[in-house]
Parts: structure tokens; C-alpha cells; sequence
């Protein structure tokens, strides 16, 4: 094995700590009600997918072949995510808050 | 020769080649779970702007403590699952089948919290798509929320469920023996599964119970 280097028992227990107190800053700031909270949310969420991807799955370790298929679906995703939210922002097309009736939602003038 | 061996594939030169294969296949095939969450996740992005007091309104209707429970109990159990590595380079078998054990336990223990929250959810009548009825929330936005709701986390559910498959076999396997200090590669590709679970949950916990 030419891998050299390893996760040691603390590096796991230090990024559990990390994660465990970015989820209950999340879960103040949402009790908070802090404006724009769920950008923040995000923003911690993205971070704590970092360090699950980083640390847990040991991409710490790996070379770079390995790191970049997961890198390049990310952006993807951040494209495909943004993207279709600026559309339907933009559009116009779908008038927000159309009311019709709960039990019948096939019907709207939505569609 | 004894079957418990790990051998290498003839079309290897090396195990460190044979390593490096299933590593780049795990993560391509991770990906691709990626981008069928992301489906689900531009769906939402795409809603919420269309909806987006209406959506508000819906997700309060949730039980932030399940969500929030939930959170920990994965976070926790993916803390374990790492552990296992750790606990195998070390040569530390029984501790990794002890970790493993433990692992799928809280995978069982996040269903069983899902579970109780999709009940409180099918007593209100938020269920997906034309099966709405819920009298509280008698909006299209709240309805596309709850459909989506379901199908995110009704999908995640199942990789949990696939996930604790997955455990309960390397737990079978370590048992056995195959796992050893030199060679575990699978064991490692395993647990990013469950990895991949618990990133997705990440994410779904602020989209579904806090925002």
C-alpha cells in the first residue's frame, strides 16, 4: 500500500464535533428566525457536507482522479439547482399563489 | 486456498491498481445518486420560488424535533461507520463489527422516527400529489411541498434502508474475516455509501423542517 496518509482517531473525533455543533447552530438560527436563514442554512449545510466528503470519506486521502468525479458533480448540480430556479424567478409564466382548493389540485390554472 | 482471501483480479497488476479502480467506481456511482437527488433539489429551488410563503407555511407544519432528531442520529452514525476504518487499520475486528453494528442500529432507529412522522403526516391527510387533503394548509404551494416532501425523503428512506443492507453485510463479512488490517478496500467503499446517505439528509434537513 503506498497510501500514506491516514484519518487518526482524533481528526475523527474533531470533525464529529464539528458537525454536531454546525447542525445545533443551524437549528438555533432557525428557532431565531434570523432573516435570510436559509441561505445561512445552506451555507452550513454545504460545510458539513464538506467535512462528511473531506474527512469521513476520506477524500483527505485519496489522489487527485478520485476527488474530481464527486467536484465535478457538485458543480453540476450547483448549475442545474441555480439554473432552474432563475428560470421559473424570471419567466413569469406561473402566477405565484394560485388558490385551487386543496382537495383538487389537478385542476389549477396552474398547469 | 481459502475463499475468505481477497484476491486480485487478473486484470490487475497490483492491488494498489485494483484499489484505485473501485474507488474511482464507488465515486462515479455516487455521483450518479448525486444527480438523482439533484432532480428533486432543482424541483424544490423551482417550487419555492414559485410558492414560496406557501411553502413556508407547509414546512412549519413539520416537526422540526423529527428532523432535528433525525439530524443527530445520522451525523452519530455516520461518525461510527467511519470509525470502522479506523478500527480495521488497526486491526480492531471486533471493534468494527461492534462500530458496523451499532451503525445499522441507528439506521433503524432514523426509519423508525420517519416512520412515526409519515404516520402523523398520512392522520392529517399531507400526502403527495391528488391524495392531499390537508384542511389546514388548502394551498397548491403546500401541496407541491408535501409531494415533495414524500418523495425526497420517501427516496432517502429507501437508501437508508438499502444503506443498513449494506452494513448488516460487511458486518456479515468481518465476521467472517475478510476484512483484515492490509486488506479492506470494500469495507471503505461501504461505508461511503452510508456517507452518501447521510450528506443527502444535510441537506434535506433545512429544505424540509427549518427554512
Amino acid at each position: 500500500m503506498s497510501m500514506t496518509k491516514h484519518m487518526t482517531a482524533a481528526g475523527y473525533v474533531f470533525t464529529y464535533v464539528a458537525l454536531m455543533v454546525l447542525a445545533t447552530a443551524t437549528l438555533l438560527l432557525a428557532r431565531l428566525e434570523v432573516p435570510g436563514d436559509l441561505a445561512i442554512a445552506m451555507g452550513i449545510a454545504a460545510l458539513k457536507a464538506g467535512l462528511v466528503l473531506w474527512f469521513f470519506m476520506h477524500l483527505y486521502e485519496q489522489r487527485f482522479a478520485n476527488r474530481v468525479v464527486i467536484l465535478v458533480s457538485i458543480v453540476l448540480v450547483v448549475i442545474l439547482v441555480a439554473l432552474t430556479a432563475t428560470d421559473v424567478a424570471s419567466r413569469h409564466t406561473f402566477p405565484p399563489g394560485v388558490h385551487p382548493g386543496a382537495s383538487s389540485p389537478g385542476g389549477s390554472a396552474a398547469h | 486456498m481459502s475463499a475468505r482471501v481477497e484476491l486480485l483480479a487478473e486484470q490487475f497488476e497490483s492491488f494498489e491498481q485494483q484499489d484505485h479502480a473501485l474507488r474511482l467506481g464507488m465515486w462515479t456511482f455516487l455521483a450518479s445518486e448525486l444527480l438523482l437527488f439533484s432532480g428533486l433539489f432543482a424541483l424544490y429551488a423551482a417550487y419555492r420560488t414559485m410558492y414560496g410563503a406557501d411553502f413556508v407555511a407547509a414546512l412549519k407544519h413539520n416537526t422540526i424535533w423529527y428532523g432535528t432528531i433525525n439530524t443527530y442520529i445520522l451525523l452519530t452514525s455516520s461518525f461510527t461507520v467511519a470509525l470502522t476504518v479506523w478500527a480495521v487499520r488497526h486491526g480492531r475486528i471486533r471493534l468494527c463489527a461492534g462500530l458496523l453494528a451499532v451503525t445499522a442500529l441507528q439506521g433503524f432507529a432514523f426509519l423508525v422516527v420517519k416512520a412515526i412522522e409519515y404516520h402523523h403526516h398520512i392522520v392529517d391527510g399531507a400526502l403527495p400529489g391528488p391524495m392531499y387533503h390537508y384542511a389546514a394548509l388548502p394551498t397548491l404551494g403546500a401541496n407541491r411541498f408535501f409531494t415533495l416532501y414524500w418523495i425526497s425523503t420517501g427516496l432517502h428512506a429507501f437508501h437508508v434502508t438499502a444503506g443498513i443492507g449494506v452494513l448488516l453485510w460487511m458486518l456479515a463479512r468481518t465476521l467472517q474475516g475478510r476484512y483484515t488490517r492490509e486488506r479492506h478496500t470494500y469495507l471503505e467503499m461501504g461505508t461511503l455509501y452510508w456517507h452518501l446517505v447521510d450528506v443527502i439528509w444535510i441537506f434535506l434537513w433545512p429544505l424540509l423542517y427549518l427554512g
